[in-house]
């Protein structure tokens, strides 16, 4: 491996190094084009992806230069679907990590800085969390918050947040043992300064292969949930939901289903592999060792 | 200026059956201002618990530590954090004791920052003024620790312990992960600054000869308790502990004026410090075992001019 200048900073260094991750810029290429798709859609998109014309069913691809990628039942065009579908699923998966990576990683960082009942407490729902099968956990509370992208992204969350604050916890639990953190702390610095400048900047390298990884998971989750009908509603042109609308033409018109299928493995496969190329690269033994 | 008296330190360990670890064992013994008692024993004695008790970074069982008349054990968490600047302490492991994603200047800059002692835009001036009390060079301010080797590493902690103009400085190992010729270098910037600032040091080591070179004062600890205590030169000549005896005929070495000494060789494991044998601490593996070690505990008696020994044969 080229060896990298002495005075590079940590960040850049890890930036250099993924581009010797062959896995990880596959997965990021793809992601980045995933991406401005999804923000170009209107520009890129043939047609309104809404635009319901019952004259021009179930049209095959690339048959008819109007419709790149055909048309489903209802006529709508296919390829502009899939493409106002990517900035759903992007955007579901953003917000859930998101709002998952603040309520884990605190909760995390308290967890495991304080220990006691707070930790107690903190990881027993973590623990019940985890001990059931989270598909069907998502499933009842979606069902319970009623149909619609909303309640799908609150039963995500609600699933989500414990992989981050356990993941959070035990980094922290072995910082803490970290004479620099002692230092500090003879040094007479608060609980509150030691966490934000001691703990998190230390903990960020696990957590983003963490939610990298995430983001995997909860677009096929999201998906899985419209699928079932929890999530997004018709109308709307969401991957998972096209998915099942396209399962009962699977006969005669395959390519509703293969299609939204195809986008959904192509994004879960570029977070994973991105996820696992991020997890070699900052491996905290990594980066303390160097 | 620092007084310690009883400190003992009991850990529980197990899961169902609870068992004391007697980690520290009534440990009592005072430093006069800007002097040095290096306390000694091997491995696992208890002698890195005995500085974090002082500091409390961990709660003591019992006992009492008074620095400069203050009782630190009963001083509540927002008194305490004023005072832990008067106190600080120096680990071991150079690497681990400063913050990899911090820069050395931030790391040095970090004391002053949280106790506000000097606005902002003096603090760049001081921190370049520390960096060159401990002999560091100012390009260095901007680096990672990561870019820096041991001893230098060792140089910025230093310099991030003067910022706060401590009056006792614990220092545990500071010098056992450097190599030999940058060990000297440490321990040469540590006495410089001993004498310019008047520091009072608790030195923690197991290597006798460094213990020789700083310590006024020596403390030899054996499972989690003072066999003996005395002025340096005492120890050194007339070890009256079959224990210290042994740790200085094992340090042999030219310069130390241990020619004519014998050699006297332990049997034996140390006992764990969940089994502490009863009677004398020691009497599993002392030479001079007699009927009364296994009984009785022996107290530290003095015997002349602050030499204090724990042993029933002297």
């Amino acid at each position: 491996m080229k060896r990298h200048d002495k005075h590079n900073s940590r960040v850049m260094g890890a930036v250099a190094r993924v581009r010797e991750s062959r896995s990880a810029m596959l997965g990021l290429t793809i992601i980045v084009l995933l991406v401005l798709m999804a923000i170009f859609a209107p520009h890129l998109s043939p047609n309104d992806p809404t635009d319901v014309r019952l004259g021009d069913r179930l049209i095959s691809p690339f048959t008819e230069s109007k419709y790149p990628l055909g048309t489903d039942h209802l006529g709508r065009c296919v390829l502009s679907r899939l493409l106002y579908g990517a900035r759903i699923s992007l955007a579901v998966g953003i917000t859930v990590v998101g709002i998952s990576t603040v309520i884990g990683v605190t909760l995390g960082v308290v967890s495991g800085y304080y220990g006691g009942i707070s930790d107690s407490v903190i990881m027993r729902f973590v623990d019940a969390t985890l001990s059931l099968p989270s598909i069907f956990l998502a499933v009842v509370i979606a069902g319970m918050l009623g149909r619609g992208l909303a309640s799908v992204m609150i039963a995500l969350v609600a699933i989500e947040w414990t992989s981050y604050a356990r993941v959070t916890r035990g980094s922290v639990l072995s910082l803490k043992e970290k004479e620099f953190v002692e230092s500090a702390r003879s040094l007479g610095a608060r609980d509150s300064y030691i966490m934000a400048r001691h703990i998190l900047p230390n903990i960020i390298a696990p957590v983003i292969v963490v939610a990298t990884i995430g983001m995997a998971y909860v677009i096929l989750a999201a998906a899985a949930l419209s699928f079932l009908g929890f999530g997004a509603q018709p109308p709307t042109p969401e991957w998972g939901a096209m998915l099942n609308a396209g399962r009962v033409y699977m006969r005669t018109a395959p390519y509703l289903t293969i299609l939204p299928g195809f986008a959904i493995m192509l994004l879960v496969i570029a977070f994973n592999l991105l996820g696992d190329g991020l997890r070699d690269i900052l491996d905290p033994r990594r980066v303390v060792v160097e | 200026m620092l007084e310690v008296e009883g400190l003992t330190k009991y850990f529980l360990s197990g899961m169902i059956r609870k068992r004391r670890v007697k980690a520290v064992d009534d440990v009592s013994f005072r430093i006069e201002k800007g002097k040095t008692l290096g306390l000694v024993g091997e491995s696992g004695c208890g002698k890195t618990t005995v500085g974090r008790l002082i500091l409390r970074l961990i709660k003591p069982t019992g006992g009492r530590v008074l620095f400069d008349g203050i009782d630190l054990l009963s001083l509540k968490k927002r008194e305490l954090r004023k005072i832990r600047p008067r106190m600080q302490m120096i680990f071991q492991d150079p690497d681990s004791s400063l913050d990899p994603r911090m820069k050395i200047g931030t790391s040095i800059a970090e004391p002053l920052k949280v106790h506000g002692t000097i606005p902002k835009y003096e603090r760049s001036q001081k921190i370049r003024e520390l960096i060159g009390t401990v002999g560091l060079n100012p390009e260095h301010i901007n680096r990672y620790p990561y870019q820096l080797s041991g001893g230098q590493n060792q140089r910025v902690v230093l310099a991030r312990i003067l910022a706060m103009n401590p009056d006792l400085i614990i220092a545990d190992e500071p010098t056992s992960s450097l190599d030999v010729s940058v060990q000297a270098q440490i321990l040469n910037l540590m006495k410089d600054l001993q004498r310019e600032f008047d520091h009072t040091y608790l030195f923690i080591s197991h290597d006798l000869d460094v213990v020789r070179i700083m310590a006024d004062q020596i403390a030899v600890m054996y499972l989690g308790k003072l066999v003996e205590i005395g002025e340096t030169r005492d120890l050194f000549d007339s070890a009256r502990h079959p224990y210290t005896q042994a740790l200085l005929s094992a340090a042999i070495r030219p310069e130390s004026g241990a020619e004519g000494r014998k050699r006297v060789l332990l049997k034996g494991e140390t006992p764990s410090p969940i089994d502490v044998p009863v009677g004398c601490r020691f009497h599993t593996r002392c030479p001079r075992k007699g009927g009364r070690c296994v009984i009785e505990e022996p107290k530290l008696v003095e015997i002349g001019g602050g030499h204090r020994v724990a042993c029933h044969f002297i």
